[in-house]
């Protein structure tokens, strides 16, 4: 199996008023070909700014401070700009925003910006580019694609433009595919639709999903593999069924919990104590053990390093020995 | 079939057809333009054209108006009504030329400080303090004593002092537009920056120029108006609105020969109040929430 997407030890760094802080630390995964990969964690865990890194979409106050991040084996932190504008970014990689109704150019035309999409990367004329256009605009379910065509992006509801913007991302068949909440925006049905159309689209094109979210329910319906982050960290990692079936680190425990079921009686949802703590004062040792029911004294003290435990690599003191100590 | 266009223009267009002002300002600018084309063959006489009193060698200076002269003549015996037809022509181009320099250089700072930040944005701020300190009236005395005095001075002082509102104006929208979702996504797509800048960046902000170029034609007339009025501006003989009103300093002419003054003022008045009903017209036009 081939990795489309190899993540390796990224940090990275925003400058505050307040001093300068790691959103995301030494973070490492990857991607395979043709795999839905999940990252799941609340606001502020770093899920976010890992995949606008990915995509070289840092704000100006951050900067990647350290890893590697290879697009179809290639290191593109270490590739001169323009060579990543023009041969990675909407060729290799491409992404879908969580926003359908401000991620589109309000003044262009829908098909204008899916083919701006292809030519900038493939040399083509028009007519060969507006042919690709339309009939992405019909994989992706839009109905009278001619008609949609012409039209402008506040022309369209919401579930449409998400369609829109997935055509655009898919149009030059990228590897790899970041889809950042991107059904968050939407209501229920929609959301169900949207994420049917990825996964049939996935095997179309041939393409890996990065998938970042908060919705577990959505990871258990379409992910392959999970990223559990919690500030800034990868806590846990492994195939998404060993994640549900036994999750490893108490975070994980704790937001499998908190996953409201048909067979639930109480009537209070489960929670997580506390909550996550501002990038500018996180705890020593583990950054969770504030919140973790089976904290020990050492979790104050020092970070806990990964441990593989079965198919899961979790960071915690509890698996130090490869599986789990009750001491 | 009536295809009915939607863009944001096409929306524009239809809020600004139903303003009334907008109209009345638009067809008043309209027939002043119509004036200056054509004032080679609506003007009876030419600008610089001298009369006598007739038998005599002596100008016939301050005639009041006749059916020979519609609007009288000035103090060396021209027919103030071509004058004031040719000196639209003048008037006219020096707000235009003038505006579209200071536009095409506010623009261009504005997107490049806005865009790129930092220390571009720094350096191209601290010109524009520079050059809003500048005291306009006395650059363009001495530019006036020291070169011969042209049209085209008047044209690029104008245009080289009114860049800083647009400039300004332009930066904060690209503060703004360059936050919102369609930028990142555009770079995400491994669009080029010269791409976005143009691409995407400055469509979407070309609503507030249009806008800032209306009200910038209006004060530019004004301001070569005061310039001429005040003989720094367009020279002798070549007629414009501004110089035109020169003569109103004379007391006497004031008081007593309205006809030399009023025009001139009045046509001044008229167009810039008509430009500016152009400009409040596009500004609802463009603005989302009406």
């Amino acid at each position: 199996m081939k990795t489309v997407l190899e993540v390796k030890d990224l940090s990275v760094r925003f400058k505050t008023e307040e001093g300068s802080f790691h959103a995301i630390e030494k973070v490492s995964f990857d991607v395979q070909e043709q795999k839905t990969l999940a990252i799941v964690g609340e606001s502020g865990s770093g899920k976010s700014v890992t995949s606008l890194a990915i995509m070289q979409l840092i704000a100006e106050n951050g900067s990647i401070t350290g890893g590697e991040i290879f697009i179809d084996g290639e290191d593109i932190l270490k590739m001169p700009r323009k060579q990543v504008q023009h041969s990675i970014l909407g060729k290799k990689i491409s992404m879908i925003f969580q926003e359908p109704m401000t991620a589109l150019n309000p003044i262009l035309k829908i098909g204008d910006q899916i083919m701006e999409s292809i030519l900038e990367h493939q040399k083509m004329d028009k007519s060969e580019a507006r042919r690709i256009a339309l009939q992405t605009l019909k994989q992706v379910g839009i109905p009278s694609p001619e008609q949609r065509f012409k039209q402008y992006p506040h022309e369209l509801s919401g579930g449409m433009r998400q369609r829109v913007m997935i055509a655009m991302g898919l149009v030059t068949k990228p590897k790899i595919m970041i889809a950042d909440e991107p059904t968050t925006a939407l209501d229920v049905t929609i959301e169900a639709q949207i994420l049917n159309l990825l996964e049939e689209l996935k095997s179309t094109y041939r393409t890996s999903i990065l998938f970042v979210t908060h919705d577990l329910n959505i990871v258990a319906d379409i992910a392959d593999d999970v990223i559990v982050m919690y500030c800034g960290q990868i806590v846990e990692k492994g195939p998404v069924v060993d994640i549900f079936e036994s999750p490893k680190h108490p975070y994980t425990k704790g937001l499998l919990a908190t996953m409201p079921s048909l067979e639930m009686d109480e009537k209070i949802l489960p929670t997580i104590p506390g909550s996550v703590p501002n990038i500018t004062r996180r705890p020593s040792g583990c950054y969770f053990h504030p919140r973790c029911a089976s904290a020990m004294p050492k979790c104050a003290e020092q970070a806990p390093g990964e441990t593989l435990v079965g198919n899961q690599r979790v960071r915690c003191f509890l698996y130090e020995d490869g599986e789990e100590n009750n001491g | 079939m009536l295809v009915k266009k939607n863009s944001f223009y096409d929306y524009a267009y239809r809020r600004f057809r139903r303003n009334k002002l907008a109209i009345i300002g638009t067809a008043l600018t309209i027939i002043f333009l119509f004036m200056a084309l054509f004032a080679p063959i609506l003007a009876p006489y030419g600008p610089s054209e001298f009369f006598f009193v007739e038998g005599q060698n002596v100008y016939n200076k301050y005639a009041s108006p006749s059916i020979e002269h519609l609007l009288g003549t000035d103090s060396l015996g021209r027919d103030v009504f071509s004058r004031l037809l040719y000196g639209a022509r003048v008037t006219m181009m020096v707000a235009l030329l003038s505006v579209i320099i200071s536009t095409v250089i506010g623009t261009f700072i504005g997107l490049v400080s806005g865009y790129y930040g930092k220390f571009v944005d720094a350096v191209f701020m601290r010109i524009v303090d520079i050059v809003i300190s500048f005291p306009v009236l006395f650059l363009l005395i001495s530019i006036s004593t020291i070169m011969e005095p042209s049209i085209w001075i008047v044209i690029f002082a104008i245009g080289f002092v009114s860049w800083t509102k647009t400039a300004r104006l332009v930066r904060g929208e690209v503060l703004r537009v360059k936050e919102l979702d369609y930028i990142s996504a555009a770079n995400a797509s491994g669009s080029s920056s010269l791409k976005i800048i143009f691409k995407h960046i400055l469509p979407n902000i070309l609503a507030p120029i249009m806008v800032q170029v209306t009200i910038g034609t209006a004060q530019a007339i004004l301001m070569e108006a005061s310039l001429s009025f005040l003989g720094v501006g367009v020279q002798q003989p070549t007629p414009s609105w501004g110089n035109m009103l020169m003569d109103a300093q004379k007391l006497l002419v004031l008081r007593d020969m309205p006809w030399v003054w009023i025009p001139p003022g009045m046509v001044t008045l008229l167009l810039v109040l008509a430009i500016y009903f152009v400009g409040d017209g596009l500004r609802d036009a463009f603005d989302p929430k009406q």
